[in-house]
């Protein structure tokens, strides 16, 4: 029996985008060795220096460390710094948790990523995040570094209330200290997924992804599948792929949960026709297609613009699927090398 | 035919034998596939007598 890897039927960008996630860039990170317990309620402003910031992007994330005890945060935001003051440039963007909340409790240990927020970020800007830490005593855990290159602001006390998104603060006290921010991921856009309703090949829907010149090489978009997708017993995969440009620009790769990722080179014929591809998988064992739980499609040559559609992604044992057959065993002029 | 590439890392206490698996391909037009599977093992002192784990530990 065929079995349906993925159709890509996503009605909106929206739901395209969080199926087929684009690839998140690390672009600070802070290991931290020290912290410990906020007397009491503080409003935190650290810098993030252009020279920490190694990319531009659309989207952000940040991921807060804590240390002995867990961090009660509740607002946080993210904005250009002005000058080299610690007011916002502008109204500050603010930064939510657990799919939209404004605040959050940092774990004792592992950390807290926030939500994917939509804000652009440019590498050659100096930004401010903010953090409202309040909570009990022995829920005020922050990690804490002195960090070269940066500065922290900060507020004492619970008077001026919540500044997240005061825009000029004052009264702030600023030192070379460094708190919480562990992690900043940034999405750039250099290869995004959107929903395809006109041009398509089955169903409502296809995949359009867009690979810009240059940044998008080596760059992916990733379904993360759940449940995993059993191919046990299948001998192929085949998907209708359409692109702007000719040669071997993209592969697909699927990853087992077991480790192994079987990776295909995708050559496309004719610019801007839909072509059925055919991936023979029939040498990977099943113990290494059982439980595929990652697809990923890898801009492999960036040298143009590239825009790529995918529908109907399927596999199917030797002989069934659609007049194109069956693909050829892995004998002879068939090349195991 | 399957080509293996082999690491062996040595840490405190412990050496890891990383191996890959390699098998590759050409799919029914020509492009082409493979298949990677890769596998860490970690032998400590208790796994093996310490007379072959510091014999094994010297030559790496």
């Amino acid at each position: 029996m065929p079995v349906t890897i993925d159709k890509f039927e996503y009605a909106t960008n929206s739901a395209a985008q969080a199926a087929w996630a684009e690839e998140a860039i690390s672009s600070f990170s802070q290991a931290y060795t020290g912290g410990g317990n906020l007397d009491q309620t503080y409003n935190i402003r650290m810098v993030l220096p252009a020279s920490a910031i190694s990319v531009s992007g659309h989207s952000i994330r940040l991921f807060l460390a804590s240390y002995t005890n867990p961090g009660v945060v509740s607002g946080c935001s993210i904005g250009e710094r002005s000058g080299s003051s610690e007011d916002f440039a502008s109204a500050p963007t603010r930064v939510t948790f657990d799919g939209g909340a404004n605040g959050c409790t940092i774990p004792n240990s592992g950390g807290k990523y926030s939500d994917w927020i939509n804000f652009a970020i440019d590498e050659t800007k100096d930004y401010l995040v903010h953090l409202y830490y309040t909570g009990s005593t022995g829920n005020r855990g922050v990690a804490q570094v002195t960090l070269s290159g940066t500065r922290r602001y900060y507020k004492v006390g619970s008077a001026p209330g919540d500044e997240t998104m005061t825009q000029d603060v004052s009264s702030y006290t600023g030192d070379s200290n460094f708190n919480s921010v562990g992690a900043v991921q940034i999405k750039t856009g250099a290869a995004k997924s959107y929903s395809e309703s006109s041009i398509k090949q089955e169903g409502d829907y296809s995949l359009k992804i867009i690979a810009l010149q240059t940044t998008s090489l080596n760059k992916t978009v990733t379904r993360s599948v759940s449940p995993t997708i059993n191919l046990t017993d299948q001998d192929e995969i085949k998907i209708r792929v359409r692109a702007s440009r000719t040669g071997t620009n993209f592969k697909m790769g699927l990853h087992d949960s077991g480790g192994t990722t079987t990776e295909s080179n995708i050559a496309i014929s004719s610019a801007d026709t839909w072509e059925q591809k055919t991936i023979d998988i029939s040498a990977v064992s099943n113990a290494n297609k059982d439980a595929i739980d990652l697809i990923t499609i890898t801009i492999t040559n960036a040298d143009a613009e590239n825009t790529i559609y995918l529908d109907e992604l399927m596999a199917y044992v030797t002989g069934e699927g659609t007049g194109t057959g069956g693909g050829l065993p892995i004998l002879g002029g068939s090349i195991v090398r | 035919m399957a080509e293996v590439n082999a690491i062996v890392e040595k840490k405190i206490n412990s050496i890891i034998l990383k191996t890959e698996t390699v098998i590759r391909w050409l799919n029914p037009d020509g492009s082409e596939a493979s298949s990677t599977t890769a596998i860490d093992v970690e032998i400590t002192e208790s796994d093996v007598t310490p007379e072959v784990f510091l014999e094994l530990e010297s030559k790496i």
